[in-house]
C-alpha cells in the first residue's frame, strides 16, 4: 500500500515550512523514495540538496489542467515511489485532485489544509467557494500564526471548522513531533485510528440491530406494537403533511437568497421605522403556506441578514393572517365568525408588539443569528454549477433548494418524532388534569399549543375538539400561540437562531399572550 | 485503476430514491388516506417528482470525488423510512389508532376500552372476517326499538352550543341538498358526504327531525351514557392522522350489548332531538343495525365547507 497525503492552503499559509519539518521527522526515514508533487507555480523554498538527503523526488506542476488521470500512473511507472505527497494549491479545485484515477495500490491518506489563523475568517467570507471545499474535504486543518488569537477566538475557528465538516479535526500547530493529532495521521498507522472509527460505526450498528429485535418483540406483544404504530403513524402523518409545504418553502428561501440582494430585502423591510411592522406583519397574507413552510422562508431571510424585529413579526403574525388559516377559523366555528377576526387582529398584535419589543431592546439579527450561519449560506458561489446565465439561475435555485431541504427535513423529523411521542401520551395525562379553573385552563392550552405540534391551517378544528371541557378563551389561546410557540417549529428555528434567544421569544410570546387573552377573558 | 467516488452524493440520491418510492407506494396503494387528508395528495404528487429531480441533479455529483465525508447526519433520515418499512399502515384501522386521540373527542373512549378492543380483535387482526357477508348476514336485522327519551345526567356532547345557537332562529331547510340521497324514503348518506351532513345535522338539528337516515358507522361507547346507548359516527380527519377525532350520533338499541367497540355497522334509525346535559342534540331512535365490513379508506375527510 503506498499512501498518498496532500497538504493543502494557500500561498504564504505556511505549506513547505511544514512540509520541510515533516519530512525531517525520523518516521519518513525508512521511505527509499518519496514523490513530492508541488502545484505552486513559480520559486520553492525547497533546499535542493536536503531533498536529495531525504531521497525526494519533487515533481512540479504549473497548472490546474496538468492533473490528469495519467499523473499518478506515470509517477508509478517512472518513480516507483514508496510514498507520494502532493504540496496543493489551494486556488485550485480540490475535488479534482481527489477524484483522479490511481493505481490501484495506492490510497488517498490524509489531506491536511494549512491556514492562517489571522486572515481564516476573511478568507472564508470573500473565497467562500474555494475554501469550503477544501475545509469539507479535509482530514485535518492546521492553524498557524495564531498567537495574536485568544483562546476565545481559537475555540470560535474550531466551531467554524466542525459546522461545515464535523469529522475534521483541528490543530494549532507549534511543532511537529509534539502535535499529537497530526503525528497520529502521520507516523502511528492509519488503523489504529481506522479501528477506533469502525468501532465506533459496528456500536452505532448493533444499537440499530438492538433496536430492531426491541421492535421484532414489540410485534408479539400487541397491546404495545398498536401503540408505537399509532405513534409512528402520527410521525409519519405529520411529515407526509410536511413535505409538500417544506419543499415549497425550501425554493421560496433559494430563490431569496439566490435572487434578491442584499440590500433590496432591507430596504423593503426597513422604510419608515415603525410603519415597516406592518408590512412585516401583513406581509403573511401572500405567503398562503403553512407555518412548517414558513420556517425555511425565515430561516432564508435571516441569512440575507434582515432586520431581526421586523423578520420575528412576520414570523409570528404569519401563522395568523394566512388566508387559508381564516378560512379554517370560518369552518371551524361557524357560529361564531368573529373569533376569525379575533384571530386575526390578536396575530397581529402579538407579532408586532413581540417587534416593537425587540426593536426597544437593540437587538440585532447578528446577535442572535447562529455563528454557523455563514457556512449555510446559499450563493451560487458555494453551488457548485454547471450552467450559465438562466440555466445556470435555475440551476442555482434547485440546487440551493435542495441544500435547503436537507437541511431543513432534519429539524422536521426531530420535530415530528417529539411530538408524535407527545401526542400519543400526552392526552391521556392532559384528561386528568383538566379543571375548572380558568388560568389553570390557560396554562393547559398553552403548553398544549407548545408540545402537540398542529399544523396552523387545521389547529382551529382542533382547538373546537376541546370545546367540551375548555371555554373559549383558552381554546383561543392554543389556536393563536400555537404556532407561535410550536416545539417543532422552534426546533427547527434552531438550525438558525440560537436556542437562548428563541427562549427569550417564546417568554415575550407568552407574557404577550397572558395580557392580551387576559383582556379578552373580560370580553367574553 | 480506479477512481473514488463521492458517498455523500450517493447516500443522498439512496434517501431520495427510497423517499419518493415509498411515496409513489402510499399514493397508489391509497395507504396515503390513512396519515394524510386526501386534499395534500397533489402536493405530495408534486414533491416525488420533484424529489426525483434532485435525485437527478446528483447523479452528476457521483463523480465529483470527496475525501473525509461526514455521513453520520444522515442516520436520522433512517428513521421515518425505517417507521414507515416497519410499521406499514395497512395494519392500522380506526379501532386501533384512534384510542389516545378519542380521549379528545366527544365521547371519551379511554384506555381500558383499548385493552379490551385489542383483546377481542388481535387474532382477527385487522380484517374483519364476518363469513356472512354485510347486509345479508342480518344478525341483527328489524330489531328496532322505541327510545323513551330521558337522557339526562349524561356530561358532554360535540358541537352543542352551535346546535343551541343557530337552530332555534333559522328557517332554513338544510336537509334539502340530502334528499338526491333519498332512497325507498331513506336518506343514505354516503363516505363522501358524511362529514358535511353531520355537521349540518349538529348546526341544524331542526331541518332534519323526523328525517329517517342510513349510514355506515364504527360502534364507540358512551362511559356516561346508559347501558343500551351508544355512539354511531366515524372518525374525522381534518389535515392529518394527528387531528383525527371520532365523532358520533347517539342510538339506542338493546343489542347494544352483541356490539363491540369499533365494529362497523350500517345504522339506520330516525332522527329525532334530546336533551343532552343541558342543550339539544340530535338522537338516532327505531334503530336498525346491520354488520358490515370495513370500508377500503375508514377515515371520513372533513372539507370543511
Amino acid at each position: 500500500m503506498i499512501y498518498i497525503d496532500i497538504i493543502t492552503g494557500f500561498l504564504e499559509s505556511g505549506k513547505t515550512t511544514f512540509i520541510n519539518e515533516l519530512l525531517e521527522n525520523e518516521a519518513f526515514e525508512e521511505y527509499n523514495k518519496i514523490v513530492l508533487v508541488i502545484c505552486e507555480a513559480g520559486f520553492t523554498q525547497y533546499d535542493e540538496n536536503e531533498l536529495k538527503r531525504l531521497n525526494v523526488v519533487p515533481i512540479f506542476l504549473e497548472n490546474e489542467s496538468d492533473l490528469t488521470n495519467n499523473l499518478f500512473n506515470s509517477i508509478e511507472s517512472k518513480y516507483c515511489p514508496d510514498y507520494v505527497l502532493v504540496e496543493y494549491n489551494g486556488t485550485w479545485n480540490i475535488s479534482k485532485i481527489i477524484g483522479l484515477k490511481t493505481p490501484k495500490f495506492y490510497k488517498l491518506r490524509n489531506i491536511i489544509l494549512i491556514s492562517n489563523a489571522e486572515s481564516f475568517d476573511n478568507q472564508l467570507d470573500n473565497m467562500a467557494s474555494l475554501m469550503q471545499p477544501h475545509i469539507l474535504n479535509s482530514d485535518v486543518v492546521v492553524f498557524n500564526r495564531f498567537k495574536k488569537l485568544n483562546e476565545k477566538a481559537q475555540k470560535k475557528l474550531a466551531k467554524v471548522i466542525k459546522n461545515i465538516n464535523p469529522k475534521t479535526k483541528v490543530t494549532f500547530y507549534k511543532r511537529f513531533r509534539r502535535d499529537k493529532i497530526l503525528k497520529e495521521r502521520f507516523i502511528m498507522s492509519k488503523d489504529s485510528d481506522e479501528k477506533l472509527s469502525n468501532m465506533t460505526t459496528d456500536i452505532e450498528i448493533s444499537a440499530l440491530l438492538i433496536l430492531c429485535y426491541a421492535v421484532i418483540c414489540v410485534f408479539r406483544e400487541q397491546n404495545t406494537y398498536t401503540y408505537i404504530q399509532y405513534m409512528a403513524t402520527v410521525f409519519l402523518g405529520i411529515l407526509m403533511q410536511a413535505i409538500p409545504f417544506i419543499l415549497l418553502g425550501a425554493f421560496i428561501s433559494s430563490i431569496i437568497q439566490i435572487f434578491t440582494s442584499n440590500g433590496w430585502i432591507m430596504r423593503q423591510i426597513s422604510k419608515g421605522r415603525w410603519y415597516s411592522f406592518l408590512i412585516a406583519a401583513f406581509a403573511g397574507i401572500f405567503m398562503p403556506i403553512c407555518d412548517c413552510g414558513m420556517v425555511p422562508i425565515i430561516s432564508g431571510l435571516l441569512k440575507k441578514n434582515t432586520p431581526l424585529p421586523q423578520t420575528m413579526t412576520f414570523w409570528l403574525s404569519s401563522s395568523a393572517v394566512s388566508p387559508v388559516v381564516i378560512l379554517s377559523m370560518l369552518y371551524a366555528f361557524p357560529d361564531k365568525p368573529y373569533l376569525a377576526v379575533v384571530r386575526f387582529i390578536a396575530g397581529l398584535f402579538i407579532g408586532i408588539t413581540v417587534g416593537l419589543i425587540l426593536k426597544l431592546f437593540n437587538l440585532e439579527t447578528g446577535d442572535v443569528v447562529c455563528q454557523t450561519r455563514r457556512v449555510q449560506r446559499i450563493g451560487k458561489d458555494i453551488l457548485d454549477l454547471k450552467y450559465k446565465g438562466l440555466m445556470g439561475k435555475i440551476e442555482a435555485v434547485f440546487a440551493g433548494a435542495k441544500v435547503e431541504f436537507f437541511r431543513v427535513a432534519e429539524y422536521v423529523i426531530v420535530g415530528a418524532l417529539i411530538s408524535a411521542v407527545l401526542q400519543t401520551v400526552l392526552p391521556q395525562t392532559m384528561k386528568n388534569i383538566i379543571g375548572q379553573n380558568i388560568i389553570i385552563q390557560f396554562v393547559i392550552m398553552i403548553a398544549a399549543s407548545m408540545l402537540m405540534s398542529t399544523c396552523s391551517t387545521s389547529n382551529a378544528f382542533i382547538g373546537r375538539s376541546f370545546s367540551n371541557n375548555f371555554s373559549t378563551v383558552p381554546i383561543l389561546s392554543f389556536i393563536i400561540v400555537g404556532p407561535m410557540l410550536d416545539l417543532k417549529n422552534m426546533i427547527m428555528l434552531s438550525e438558525i437562531l440560537k436556542k437562548r434567544f428563541l427562549f427569550f421569544l417564546a417568554f415575550l410570546v407568552i407574557l404577550e399572550s397572558i395580557i392580551v387573552f387576559g383582556a379578552l377573558s373580560f370580553c367574553f | 485503476m480506479f477512481r473514488r467516488n463521492n458517498k455523500e452524493a450517493i447516500i443522498q440520491i439512496i434517501l431520495l430514491l427510497a423517499t419518493a418510492c415509498l411515496l409513489t407506494y402510499a399514493i397508489i396503494s391509497k395507504e396515503a388516506t390513512y396519515y394524510v387528508h386526501p386534499r395534500f395528495f397533489l402536493g405530495i404528487k408534486v414533491s416525488i417528482v420533484i424529489i426525483v429531480l434532485f435525485a437527478i441533479s446528483l447523479l452528476s455529483k457521483i463523480h465529483k470525488a470527496r475525501h473525509n465525508v461526514s455521513l453520520r447526519r444522515y442516520m436520522i433520515f433512517v428513521i421515518p423510512l425505517a417507521a414507515a418499512i416497519l410499521f406499514p399502515a395497512s395494519g392500522v384501522s380506526g379501532k386501533e389508532t384512534t384510542m389516545s386521540i378519542s380521549n379528545f373527542s366527544p365521547y371519551k373512549n379511554n384506555q381500558v376500552n383499548t385493552d379490551t378492543n385489542n383483546n377481542t380483535n388481535s387474532n382477527a387482526g385487522n380484517t374483519y372476517d364476518y363469513s356472512e357477508g354485510t347486509e345479508n348476514s342480518s344478525s341483527y336485522q328489524g330489531d328496532s326499538q322505541s327510545f323513551s327519551g330521558d337522557t339526562t345526567n349524561i356530561n358532554s356532547y360535540p358541537d352543542n352550543d352551535a346546535g343551541l345557537e343557530t337552530s332555534s332562529d333559522d328557517s332554513k331547510d338544510y336537509s334539502e341538498q340530502y334528499l338526491q340521497y333519498e332512497k325507498d324514503g331513506v336518506m343514505v348518506i354516503n363516505d363522501d358526504i358524511f362529514a358535511q351532513w353531520y355537521c349540518d345535522l349538529y348546526a341544524h338539528p331542526d331541518s332534519f327531525k323526523g328525517k329517517r337516515c342510513q349510514y355506515l358507522a364504527q360502534v364507540y361507547s358512551m362511559d356516561d351514557g346508559k347501558p343500551n346507548q351508544f355512539l354511531a359516527g366515524r372518525y374525522f380527519m381534518v389535515c392529518c392522522i394527528a387531528d383525527l377525532v371520532g365523532y358520533g350520533i347517539i342510538c339506542e338499541s338493546d343489542k347494544r350489548s352483541q356490539l363491540k367497540d369499533d365494529e362497523w355497522i350500517t345504522v339506520t334509525g330516525t332522527i329525532d332531538e334530546c336533551e343532552y346535559n343541558g342543550s339539544v342534540a340530535p338522537i338516532l331512535k327505531d334503530v336498525t343495525i346491520t354488520k358490515a365490513q370495513a370500508p377500503d379508506i375508514v377515515y371520513v375527510y372533513y372539507n370543511g365547507n
